[in-house]
C-alpha cells in the first residue's frame, strides 16, 4: 500500500471541507493531487491551472494557509494533512478558483504597459550590457499569480490599496527609461488612499512571491521618487541616444 | 477570510500595541507632571522620586524602555527598508534589530541598577 | 482612470506632486524622536548613575535655552508622532472616521502641546519656588 496524504480542501458547495486521501510519492506537486483527486474521486471539483511549470501563474492557491503555487509545491514534506483553499481577498467563482478582475483593474490602474516615447522608433533602445536595464531587470518576472495580493494584510484592510504587483509592476515602468508616462504614474501611485502609502513594509509579498521579486523594494524607490519630486520637482529623464544605443549593441 | 499572520504582519501588529502603551505613558507622565508635582513644588517632587525609585517602579521603567526600545528599533527598521535596506535581507534586518534593541536594553539596567543595590 | 493617454514627460509640468505629508513626517519625527527621547532619557536617568532625580537638578537643566528647546521639540514631535499614528490606525480601520480623526487629532495635540508647554513655562519663568 503506498503512502497517502489526506488533502483537506475548502470548497464552495455549502461551505463544507471536502477530505481526500491520496497517495503520495516522492515526486507529486499539489497540482498532482488536485488532479488525482478530480480524475479518480470527484470530478466536481474546480481548481484553475495551465502550464505546470510556475510560469503562467494560474494556480495560486492557500496550502496550509500560506499563498503557494499549487504546481511547484511538492505534497510529500506538507505532512500527512494538507489543507488546500482558495487564496484571500479575491471572490471565489468556485472551490479553488477564485475571481481575478479586482486584480487586474489594479494593474489598469498603472497603466501596466509601455507608453513609448514619440522619439523612440526601435522598440530594444535599453540593450543588455546599456546599465539601463539594471534596475528593471529586478522586478520584470511578474507572472500575475496574485499570490502577493493575497498575502498582503493591508489589502485586507484597505481594498482600494493598488497592492504589491500593480505597484512593483508600476516601478518597473517608472524605472524604465524608454517609457514617458512617468508622470501619471507617479500620480496615481503617489494616491493618499490606495497608493504607496498604505504599504506596512510586512514583506509578506516578498515571502510569497514565487519569482523571487521583491515589490516591497518597488514601493520603496516609488515613495522615495515621490518624496523627491515634490521637492525638487519632476525631473526629465534622459532619453536614451542613439549613441548610447550603438554603444550597448556593440 | 482571516489575514495572513506572518513574522512581518506580527512584528507590525506589535509595533502598534507598543505605540499606543507609549502614547497611553505621554498623557500619564503629563498628567503626574501638571497635576502632582509641578503646583506643589520641590518637597513633593523629590518626595515622589523617593517612591517610584523603589524596585517595583524601576521594573515599570525598565518595561517603559523596553516598549520605548522597541518601537525605536523596529521603527529605524522600517526606515531603514524605505531606504531600500533589509528588504531582500529582512531576516538580517529582524535580528540585527533584536540585537541591537537587547545590547542598549542591557545598558539601560546596568544603570538601574545602582538603585537596586542600594 | 487617472492614468491618461499622454505621451510625453514634458507635458507633466503642471501635474500634482503628490506626497504623504503624514507619511513623510511620522518617518522624520520618528527619526528625531529616537535622539530626543534618547536625550530626554539619558538627562534624566542615566547621566549619574544611581542618584536621584531631583527638583533642582530638572530646575536647573531647564534653565538652559538649549534643553528649553530640547524639550520644546521633544514635546511636539513626541505628541504628533503618537497622535498622527494613532489617527493612521483608525483611519485604515474605520475609513469613514479618516476625516473625523485628523481633526480631533488636530485639536488634541494642540492641546496637548499647550499643555506640556505649560508644565516647562513652570520650570522656565514663574516657578514660586526658584528661590528654594
Amino acid at each position: 500500500m503506498a503512502k497517502t496524504v489526506t488533502v483537506v480542501i475548502d470548497r464552495s458547495d455549502a461551505g463544507a471541507q471536502r477530505r481526500f486521501e491520496v497517495p503520495v510519492g516522492r515526486r507529486e506537486t499539489v497540482l498532482d493531487a488536485l488532479f488525482y483527486i478530480q480524475n479518480d474521486l470527484d470530478p466536481t471539483l474546480s481548481f484553475r491551472c495551465a502550464c505546470r511549470v510556475g510560469m503562467c501563474g494560474s494556480c495560486g492557491i492557500l496550502v496550509n494557509g500560506g499563498e503557494r503555487l499549487a504546481c511547484r509545491t511538492a505534497l510529500e514534506p506538507l505532512g500527512p494533512v494538507v489543507e488546500l483553499a482558495p487564496l484571500r481577498y479575491f471572490p471565489r467563482v468556485k472551490d479553488l478558483v477564485v475571481d481575478f478582475s479586482a486584480f487586474y483593474s489594479r494593474y489598469r490602474a498603472v497603466a501596466p504597459y509601455l507608453k513609448p516615447r514619440p522619439a523612440v522608433v526601435d522598440p530594444v533602445v535599453a540593450p543588455p550590457g546599456s546599465g539601463l536595464r539594471e534596475e528593471i531587470d529586478l522586478g520584470l518576472e511578474c507572472i500575475s499569480c496574485g499570490l502577493c495580493l493575497s498575502a498582503c494584510d493591508v489589502v485586507g484592510q484597505v481594498p482600494e490599496f493598488l497592492g504589491p504587483a500593480a505597484l512593483n509592476r508600476a516601478y518597473n515602468l517608472v524605472a524604465d527609461v524608454r517609457d514617458a508616462a512617468d508622470a501619471e504614474r507617479l500620480e496615481v501611485v503617489g494616491d493618499r488612499r490606495r497608493g504607496v502609502w498604505q504599504c506596512h513594509s510586512h514583506m509578506s509579498c516578498v515571502e510569497v512571491c514565487p519569482k523571487g521579486l521583491a515589490p516591497t523594494r518597488a514601493i520603496a524607490h516609488l515613495r522615495r521618487k515621490l518624496v523627491a519630486q515634490a521637492f525638487f520637482g519632476r525631473r526629465p529623464r534622459p532619453v536614451p541616444s542613439q549613441q548610447r544605443f550603438a554603444e550597448g549593441a556593440r | 477570510m482571516r489575514h495572513r499572520v506572518t513574522v512581518g504582519s506580527r512584528v507590525f501588529t506589535f509595533h502598534r500595541i507598543t505605540g499606543l502603551l507609549i502614547l497611553g505613558y505621554l498623557y500619564l507622565h503629563l498628567a503626574l507632571l501638571s497635576s502632582v508635582l509641578l503646583p506643589q513644588g520641590p518637597r513633593d517632587f523629590n518626595a515622589v522620586a523617593q517612591v517610584v525609585e523603589r524596585p517595583p517602579f524601576l521594573a515599570g521603567d525598565l518595561l517603559l524602555f523596553a516598549l520605548l526600545l522597541y518601537h525605536a528599533v523596529n521603527g529605524l527598521r522600517l526606515v531603514l527598508v524605505d531606504l531600500g535596506w533589509f528588504i531582500r535581507r529582512r531576516t538580517i534586518g529582524l535580528i540585527g534589530a533584536g540585537a541591537v534593541g537587547l545590547v542598549v536594553l542591557g545598558l539601560m539596567a546596568g544603570a538601574l541598577w545602582p538603585f537596586v543595590v542600594r | 482612470m487617472a492614468t491618461a493617454e499622454r505621451h510625453s514627460s514634458s507635458e507633466s509640468a503642471g501635474r500634482p506632486r503628490p506626497l504623504s505629508w503624514s507619511w513623510l513626517l511620522q518617518r522624520l519625527s520618528g527619526v528625531l524622536l529616537i535622539l530626543l527621547v534618547g536625550g530626554h532619557l539619558w538627562a534624566e536617568h542615566f547621566q549619574q548613575p544611581g542618584q536621584l532625580i531631583q527638583y533642582q537638578g530638572v530646575l536647573a537643566r531647564l534653565q538652559q535655552g538649549l534643553f528649553q528647546v530640547l524639550d520644546l521639540g521633544l514635546l511636539v514631535a513626541v505628541v504628533f508622532h503618537g497622535l498622527n499614528g494613532l489617527v493612521n490606525v483608525v483611519s485604515e480601520r474605520w475609513p469613514a472616521l479618516s476625516r473625523a480623526a485628523g481633526l480631533l487629532g488636530l485639536v488634541v495635540g494642540t492641546a496637548t502641546v499647550l499643555w506640556g508647554a505649560d508644565i516647562l513655562w513652570v520650570f522656565w519663568y514663574r516657578h514660586p519656588f526658584l528661590e528654594l
